[in-house]
């Protein structure tokens, strides 16, 4: 089961996405972006960024999601919209939810699936090291690259990080 | 009604994000620069704050960000195929056809031309400039660059029907930024038509039409109009005006002496040229549904005095608020540089 550990964690992924997309309120959005967020880092470490991953946790999870709860929590309604609550979200739901078993249900019986890509049953997905890497990981020779040969993309994103906080607060001034 | 601070940081943010678009190598960072361009030109859709331009704004923002989750895809996609960023290398012909796709969908080409009137509608002149002509130069640079991968028959379909629909849709409007709106899918049509051809001459018909749309929007921020009645009392307020819009409205329309006809003319040689005379025909004549709506509005404007109630009629004595320092020069560009057309041949 753990050779497949990569495969079964991208399947809740694509079912924690489609549980937020099925348009509940925020706050059952949240809770499926903290699944499919602690199940993207189980992806991220299991291909051996283990620093990435941890990343994710702390600062998306614990840092970004905590407040959007927070202020969700202060803006929700008596009886929020929960998956079952009407046959709207409930179809959408499961509307994603059975693509997504067909999705397993075919790359179970053909070995291949060509359908954007050649994905050829699990020898993409199954992480195995070749030991080519050399001292460092991959991961970590990435994250210093960001902040030597990256520095424009740290500007521009750090700039529109900063524009975002702005134009937020231009919007909802209401004045 | 925005701090001045502020709105220099956010207007340099848009102007950055299109330039982020246009210098990029890297497929990353033209995702990026749309995104800032999209995010920031927000505010500026909302600077008066009421429902309407809030739901202009929101349909906005829809649109743009599913054309740039589309334009992710498609670069993932190249990624996959080739295993590398770079700009103008498109290796795959699907990740072509969603970049044509996404950028359809941002500049407002049929069939997803839809947002371009209700979100025109909903904000004031001022914006709905910034959205009918800088808002287009990021799209149409991104096509220029991967204009040897597009598929022909794809671009060539949305650009017939985006001329058709720019033409029947504007034929019942009275509101003038919807004039525009429909105006502004009819050119995009045009420019798209001829990009596979001759990209020099979608990069002429862009700048012309960039002219000549700045200069009819100044010309109704000064009237302060925004339908065709109050268009109409023009004749009480600033008759040289009259004069202007007369010849703007003809030269969008693509009539011979006037600057618009320029574009019109040599896309339409480029196309006959390469031996597409049946849609260059079909281009010539549905442009004539364009020009009927501008002749309505030259008629309501300089060829007749509509009436108006008495106390209206004293309003030529007051003097223009609105600072236009740059009207003069481009109502001259938008009209009579069309001899200057043999230069483009050195």
């Amino acid at each position: 089961m753990f050779t497949y550990i990569v495969f079964i964690l991208s399947i809740i992924f694509v079912i924690g996405f489609v549980g937020f997309s099925s348009k509940p309120s925020p706050i059952y959005g949240g809770l499926g972006l903290i699944v499919s967020g602690g199940v993207g880092c189980g992806i991220v470490i299991s291909f051996g960024g283990s620093f990435l991953g941890l990343m994710v946790f702390l600062i998306y999870l614990g840092g970004m999601l905590v407040v959007f709860g927070y202020t969700t929590a202060m803006a929700t309604e008596q009886y929020p919209e929960v998956w079952t609550s009407n046959v709207v979200v409930l179809g959408s739901f499961i509307v994603g939810l059975v693509m997504e078993v067909v999705l397993v249900i075919t790359v179970f019986k053909d070995d291949e699936l060509g359908f954007i890509f050649e994905f050829n049953n699990m020898g993409d997905w199954v992480v195995y090291d070749t030991g080519d890497s050399g001292v460092f990981s991959k991961e970590v020779v990435g994250v210093a690259a960001l902040y030597s040969y990256g520095t424009w993309l740290v500007v521009v994103t750090g700039w529109t990080l900063f524009i975002g906080v702005v134009v937020i607060m231009e919007v909802t001034r209401g004045n | 009604l925005i701090n001045p601070l502020i709105l220099s940081v956010i207007l340099t943010t848009v102007v950055a994000g299109t330039v982020m678009v246009m210098i990029s190598s890297h497929w990353l960072m033209t995702w990026i620069g749309f995104e800032m361009n999209m995010l920031t030109i927000i505010p500026i859709l909302m600077k008066h704050h009421n429902p309407r331009s809030t739901e202009a704004a929101t349909k906005y923002f829809l649109t743009q960000a599913t054309a740039s989750m589309l334009l992710m895809l498609a670069i993932i996609i190249n990624l996959l195929h080739s295993g590398q960023w770079t700009v103008m290398n498109l290796h795959n012909p699907l990740s072509s056809i969603i970049i044509t796709l996404a950028m359809a969908m941002k500049l407002g080409l049929a069939p997803f031309h839809f947002w371009v009137p209700e979100v025109a509608q909903g904000i004031p002149l001022s914006s709905g400039l910034i959205l009918l002509t800088w808002q287009k130069l990021a799209p149409l640079s991104i096509l220029y660059m991967i204009t040897p991968c597009i598929n022909h028959h794809m671009i060539l379909t949305m650009s017939l029907t985006s001329i058709l629909i720019g033409g029947w849709g504007g034929l019942n409007q009275t509101q003038l930024r919807k004039i525009m709106a429909y105006s502004s899918i009819a050119h995009m049509g045009w420019m798209t038509a001829v990009l596979t051809y001759n990209p020099t001459m979608m990069l002429l018909n862009l700048l012309i039409y960039i002219l000549m749309t700045l200069t009819t929007f100044m010309l109704f921020i000064m009237n302060s109009s925004t339908t065709t009645l109050m268009l109409s009392h023009t004749w009480n307020k600033m008759p040289l005006i009259t004069l202007s819009t007369l010849v703007i409205m003809l030269s969008l329309g693509g009539l011979p002496p006037l600057t618009g006809f320029l574009p019109k003319w040599m896309i339409i040689q480029e196309i006959t040229n390469n031996g597409s005379i049946m849609l260059s025909t079909l281009m010539a004549v549905t442009a004539l549904l364009n020009l009927y709506f501008y002749m309505r509005l030259t008629y309501a404007t300089s060829l007749t005095m509509f009436p108006t109630t008495n106390n209206m009629k004293a309003k030529w004595q007051l003097e223009n608020t609105k600072k236009m320092n740059c009207l003069s020069p481009l109502i001259i560009m938008s009209t009579l540089t069309l001899p200057l057309a043999p230069m483009m041949m050195l």
